[in-house]
């Protein structure tokens, strides 16, 4: 397992994916900066200008390196590299546990220095929040590739994976509008963005949340962590479960 | 010796039934399996790997569990180096394939700091032979793994398999439907024919017009 995690690693340097996920993210995180002086001019506290880079590290990324993670799962089975991993006597399990912990380790790191740097850029104080904002990042981060490992692991088809990636998102987009929020965290509808945004003291209208007679602040912390984190362990279990059915198959 | 007695077949829109299908063989031999597309030559290898049920008979699990494919759906990473590669399958196999098959090891040693795309579909082969001996399997398919290969290469990668064979440590299957090809790397020759539902082993001369005459009369 060892060898084939340094293996997997190698090819991410190798194939470039590396050097593409850094300027991604560098994309992703200027777009949030760039929209956040487009909507708000100089206007707003360092919390506030933060939670414009939090919105591009969730719904950007989902859309941005949910494409990159998509393609680097199905292609795999498509250049049968899968079956030489098999041959080698490494199961489907392995084979993508590796490549998604690889995918972690590559971007959580970018993303997270990032996020300082512009905390620091737009002279953020407030480590609390720029922690929950850390931790919710990393956390839908990972909600991306579990769900990209799980459908490529369905279609194993690039172009149909995308499509069903992307078809989710607008169908997840939806359903948060209507649910509380509570579907999809690397969403702009989603109740951790919400929690953000009015955390930094800026108000977002919700066509469900605002109908909720509680107060969410109260419980922010626990929101931000506690939702991704639950979606998270629950595609986990998804994708063992597939990973593990299709193990016997192939 | 291992040996074969099957009936085997699938329903469908391009359906095969073989039957009384009768392989014997043991190492050192190198057999050829020669067809027309889609006349269930892969679908023999599906049965010997037990990824498919015969319709009739069994497949061993001493041949089930020590077959290893070289084929164009089995392929190595692109981007990463021969060196990559050795350090994923450990000083142990490279140890094993050094010892046991040191013709190929040399091969593919000089081939350590070459990325995996700068590499010919030969040498690209050679080294996938390495990879799958190295898990210590010894029955190797060659699933069409001549194809597309230009003079140069197939005649590396009919010398290392030669090599292999006369060693008497694996028996390989070759699939092809050039005949060219069975002549070049020699052995047994089975033909299939479809329409009779029929595999049957040639044993007369090695030349094109006698084994196409074969194959149209289908025994």
């Amino acid at each position: 397992m060892k060898s084939l995690f340094k293996f997997e690693f190698k090819r991410v340097v190798h194939s470039k994916v590396l050097a593409m996920t850094v300027v991604l993210c560098v994309v992703i995180g200027g777009l949030g900066m760039v929209l956040n002086h487009v909507f708000y001019g100089s206007e707003g506290v360092g919390q506030q200008c933060l939670v414009s880079v939090f919105n591009s590290f969730t719904q950007f990324t989902y859309f941005i390196l949910g494409f990159v993670f998509v393609q680097s799962f199905t292609k795999d089975y498509v250049d049968g590299i899968t079956s030489f991993y098999k041959q080698l006597g490494y199961s489907l399990t392995k084979q993508n546990i590796c490549k998604a912990i690889v995918m972690i380790v590559i971007t959580i790191p970018i993303i997270d220095v990032l996020v300082l740097i512009c905390s620091i850029l737009y002279k953020n104080s407030d480590v609390e929040f720029l922690v929950a904002v850390i931790i919710a990042i990393n956390l839908s981060t990972l909600y991306i590739v579990l769900l990209a490992l799980f459908i490529s692991t369905i279609f194993k088809h690039t172009v149909r994976a995308v499509l069903c990636f992307y078809g989710l998102f607008i169908i997840f987009n939806i359903m948060n509008l209507f649910m509380y929020g509570m579907i999809n965290p690397a969403d702009g509808n989603s109740i951790v963005t919400y929690c953000v945004t009015e955390w930094s003291g800026r108000h977002m209208s919700h066509h469900s949340i605002d109908k909720l007679d509680i107060d969410l602040l109260k419980f922010k912390e626990y929101i931000c962590v506690l939702l991704p984190m639950i979606w998270c362990v629950v595609l986990s279990l998804g994708d063992a479960y597939i990973l593990c059915k299709n193990d016997k198959k192939i | 010796m291992f040996c074969v007695k099957i009936d085997y077949g699938y329903k469908g829109t391009n359906s095969i039934n073989y039957e009384n299908v009768n392989i014997q063989f043991e190492y050192g031999d190198f057999i050829n399996i020669l067809g027309e597309n889609g006349c269930g030559k892969s679908t023999l290898y599906k049965v010997l790997m037990g990824r498919l049920k015969p319709t009739n008979g069994h497949i061993s699990d001493e041949i089930k569990n020590n077959i290893v494919v070289i084929s164009d759906y089995v392929n190595l990473p692109n981007e990463c180096t021969i060196h990559d590669i050795y350090e994923l399958l450990g000083e142990d196999k490279i140890q094993y394939m050094k010892k046991e098959f040191y013709s190929i090891y040399e091969v593919v040693s000089e081939l350590l700091s070459k990325k995996v795309s700068m590499l010919s579909t030969g040498q690209k082969r050679i080294v996938e032979i390495f990879c799958a001996l190295s898990t210590r399997k010894r029955i190797l398919v060659m699933d069409e793994a001549s194809n597309g290969l230009d003079v140069t290469n197939k005649q590396l990668l009919i010398e290392q398999v030669n090599k292999m064979v006369e060693s008497k440590k694996v028996v390989v299957f070759n699939t092809t439907h050039l005949i060219e090809d069975v002549i070049s790397f020699g052995g047994r020759v089975f033909v299939m024919n479809k329409q009779k539902q029929r595999i049957n082993e040639y044993h007369g001369e090695k030349s094109i017009k006698e084994i196409i005459e074969y194959m149209k009369v289908g025994e």
